[in-house]
């Protein structure tokens, strides 16, 4: 049996020719890798939540002595979230911290809703440090809360809005989000927990979920339940996947680059020592991390940097495929901005596994792995049309590779039984699975192409953030579903349709082709 | 010739694929069957607990009030495990919640034998996960027994932090002072835990014991002089001793701020001492912090002058009233 094996192996190694072989190592390479950070994740995930239910920090937190906190919102026209957001921030069960949101020069009522909503009056404000960013228009303070700030300034980027921010507080730790996200309640003394454990922390990150399906009411997250939308249920699988294993992976290995931008807690000492974010990145969050990790080990100085599954930020994600593009897009940016500009770290011993490990394989994985993937399409088409190997093999290669997306998605959603159950019902579980599956035929492919269409227009200098357009969380659905439509407006259904066609015809026509090869050539 | 060793490869790496796609697929419906069945059992749990909380919370609101006697709890609970898993989290829960006698019956309540039993065996087992758990446990009942007092205080010795720090926190759950005080020693001494850990199992040794007695400030004044103690510590320390007013430990952060040693002299420790006069008012150090106004380090002089301008205040205070 195992001589019978190796000679398959052999035989299948003589087959491909040198080209189809770098790709088929490429894939064994990488699925090898993820395969790894899914069984790290599943061991570690449990023994995490162990030990950090033994802490349990109340004395903390009831004295003046613990490491206080800002939480900084940069909003850029965000008048559809803003107030609930706000709201939201303010409610959290936490002792002494203030909001500051930052308007970056936004060009809807993002700044009038605040100034409404929250009584908001000017007031200076004093600025602690001296991180560059663009000019400050006004401040404000709220007589309804006394630790709001509001500051309005010139546009500049996130980044640029963050770094203002940062300056106008003055506490020892800043938590950054986005203001289409909302954090539940006890989030912060979740994610202050790893401060309390670890002096040498500078940056934490918690888990982003996809809030789209959840009932949103008095600022907070009253009943977690799956989206309806096809797009956004997908998302929920890909965070899961990303957030679960992924992240928990890299933690583990202490090699995590990314925090989620849309939440994160930071040292400020340390966040100021390093620069502050840079305000001409699309992808500031990451780049921040990365920087971090540089910083401090051409520092020599001993840090951590951490993921924490369990604390949750609640966020919107687009719904049609136009907004997820460009979302995809910029994401797909800010990795290879940041990569590129750190450059000096890739395969470079002075910054130990970040330079040897890490590093190389978010740039052969992460950014790379688009091109390779669809130069890997395309070769497999050229090769079937112009070098006559057979059909069934490619796409039984086609399904294998299927199969180990499907594999991973799945091990998420055991990650994510073993420990937090969020999504309360058996049929969420069912339907998850079932878009985990789905998320591998064709959403999988048209992900690759955006991301690959990403790096050209990096190359090509792109450096806008595009627009998304935010439905907010208290949409009325049935007068969104029943409002009379323009004929653009039918393009993302268009676009839709044609994917589910893909999507169902596809499979018949691999088993068709397949039946055709095993038991009638 | 050629054409027919293609079709053999062909052939033979289809069937490797096959074989792969086979595996892929069975491992995944493992996966699947696992996550389902995995809900199943979380569903079913969910719902027995349910049921053995509400049939044990009235029952225990009645025996707060008199009415029940703890036999029942252990005739109900047996050595069921989710039953008493379920008890002890209801249990927990209300602690959490109640103080004064309340607590000292819930926390009797928690001794039950089978409770008491399963969790001495998680503090004998090999299994970090395991001590935790039991820690976990005694951190809520009135340790008495001197074998699991003398389990937990050679915990306190482990090299896993985490495991230390459970043990502290199970014995400041002690009524003894000696055990608390023990525990406290220890883990301040302890290199590799931080200031924040520090503060908290600070806040658990004065958490339930809100009276100051003079054997308690004479630990802590040994504690705090200590020389095995790093500044970072005993900063943080004196800190903690002023913001939960200890009072009996006015007189030793005075002396120590008059106190020529070089210990009392680090710029960190020297403005928690000059901080701890502002904070209790202690008029008395106002000469004493008044040389410190030109010191070296600015974070002295800045703290030296707000003291002196709050012990000004109150001395202007003194002299108005009298």
């Amino acid at each position: 049996m195992l001589e019978q094996t190796i000679s398959h192996i052999q035989q299948f190694i003589n087959l491909v020719d040198s080209l189809g072989w770098v790709f088929i190592l490429y894939f064994l390479i990488v699925n090898g890798i993820y395969l790894s950070l899914v069984v790290v994740s599943l061991l570690f995930i449990r023994k995490h939540q162990k030990y950090y239910s033994v802490f349990e920090p109340e004395g903390v937190f009831q004295s003046d002595l613990y490491k206080s906190i800002s939480i900084i919102s940069p909003a850029y026209n965000e008048e559809v979230n803003i107030v609930n957001s706000v709201e939201a921030l303010l409610q959290l069960q936490h002792r002494g911290f203030e909001v500051v949101v930052v308007n970056d020069g936004s060009t809807d009522s993002t700044l009038q809703k605040l100034i409404e909503h929250f009584r908001l009056y000017e007031s200076e404000i004093e600025l602690h440090s001296t991180l560059p960013h663009e000019n400050i228009i006004k401040s404000y303070r709220s007589s309804r809360y006394d630790n709001l700030i509001v500051i309005d300034k010139v546009n500049g980027g996130k980044g640029d809005a963050l770094n203002c921010g940062i300056n106008a507080s003055a506490n020892d730790l800043f938590c950054s989000i986005d203001a289409d996200s909302i954090l539940e309640q006890d989030v912060l003394k979740q994610m202050l927990q790893a401060f309390v454990l670890d002096d040498k922390l500078v940056a934490a990150g918690g888990i982003v979920r996809v809030a789209n399906g959840c009932t949103i009411s008095n600022y907070e997250i009253q009943k977690i339940d799956i989206p309806k939308g096809f797009l956004a249920r997908i998302q929920t699988v890909e965070y899961l996947r990303s957030f679960l294993f992924g992240r928990i992976g890299w933690d583990y290995f202490k090699s995590l680059i990314i925090i989620s931008g849309a939440f994160g807690i930071f040292d400020r000492n340390a966040v100021i020592r390093a620069g502050g974010y840079a305000r001409d990145s699309v992808g500031e969050d990451m780049e921040l991390v990365v920087r971090l990790h540089r910083f401090f080990r051409e520092q020599e100085e001993e840090y951590r940097v951490r993921f924490l599954p369990k604390p949750v930020c609640w966020t919107e994600v687009p719904e049609n495929w136009n907004d997820l593009a460009t979302q995809r897009n910029r994401w797909q940016r800010g990795l290879v901005d940041s990569i590129w500009r750190h450059r000096t770290m890739f395969f470079n011993k002075k910054y130990g596994r970040m330079g040897l490990t890490t590093i190389p394989y978010f740039t052969l994985v992460e950014l790379l792995g688009p091109v390779i993937e669809m130069v890997g399409y395309i070769y497999f088409i050229f090769v079937i049309i112009f070098m006559g190997i057979y059909e069934p093999f490619v796409l039984l290669f086609i399904t294998v590779s299927i199969l180990l997306g499907f594999l991973l998605s799945i091990s998420s959603l055991i990650c994510e039984e073993a420990t937090f159950r969020r999504y309360g019902s058996f049929k969420n579980i069912l339907t998850l699975t079932l878009y985990a599956s789905l998320e591998n035929l064709g959403y999988r492919q048209i992900h690759a192409w955006w991301r690959f269409v990403a790096i050209i227009d990096y190359i090509r200098g792109k450096k806008s953030w595009g627009k998304i357009k935010r439905l907010g969380f208290d949409r009325d659905t049935t007068s969104v579903m029943s409002a009379p439509k323009s004929l653009s407006e039918y393009m993302p259904k268009i676009k839709s349709s044609i994917y589910w066609a893909i999507v169902f015809l596809t499979p018949p026509a691999v088993l068709y082709i397949l039946f055709s090869f095993l038991y009638f050539a | 010739m050629l054409l027919t060793l293609v079709d053999l490869e062909m052939e033979s790496a289809m069937q490797l694929l096959i074989m792969v796609t086979a595996l892929l697929t069975l491992a995944t419906f493992l996966l699947f069957t696992i996550t389902v069945s995995m809900r199943l059992r979380r569903n079913w749990q969910h719902k027995k607990m349910k049921e053995y909380r509400d049939l044990y919370l009235p029952l225990i609101f009645d025996y707060l009030e008199g009415n029940v006697e703890l036999s029942t709890f252990q005739n109900l609970i047996g050595s069921d495990e989710l039953k008493f898993r379920t008890f002890e989290d209801t249990v927990i829960k209300l602690i959490k919640n109640v103080e004064g006698e309340e607590a000292k019956k819930l926390k009797k309540a928690l001794m039950l034998k089978s409770l008491y039993r399963f969790h001495l065996k998680q503090l004998k087992s090999d299994s970090d996960e395991l001590i935790i758990d039991g820690c976990n446990y005694f951190r809520y009942t009135n340790i008495a027994n001197d074998q699991v007092i003398g389990i937990l205080e050679k915990l306190l010795h482990s090299k896993n932090t985490y495991l230390a720090f459970s043990a502290a926190s199970a014995l400041m759950a002690s009524d003894t002072l000696r055990n608390r005080m023990y525990a406290l020693e220890i883990f301040a001494k302890r290199k590799g835990i931080t200031k924040m850990a520090l503060l908290e199992l600070f806040w658990r040794f004065k958490r339930d014991h809100k009276g100051q007695n003079v054997e308690e400030a004479e630990f802590l004044k040994a504690l705090i002089s200590d020389d095995n103690l790093t500044s970072k510590k005993r900063t943080l320390l004196i800190q903690a001793v002023s913001e939960s007013n200890y009072y009996l430990m006015i007189k030793p952060l005075q002396d120590w701020l008059e106190s020529n040693e070089d210990r009392w002299k680090e710029p960190g420790v020297l403005s928690a001492l000059i901080d701890a006069q502002r904070i209790f008012l202690n008029s008395e150090a106002t000469e004493s912090i008044k040389t410190y106004l030109q010191y070296p380090d600015q974070k002295v002089r800045k703290v030296a002058h707000e003291a002196i301008l709050v012990l000004d205040q109150q001395f202007i205070y003194k002299k108005a009233i009298a």
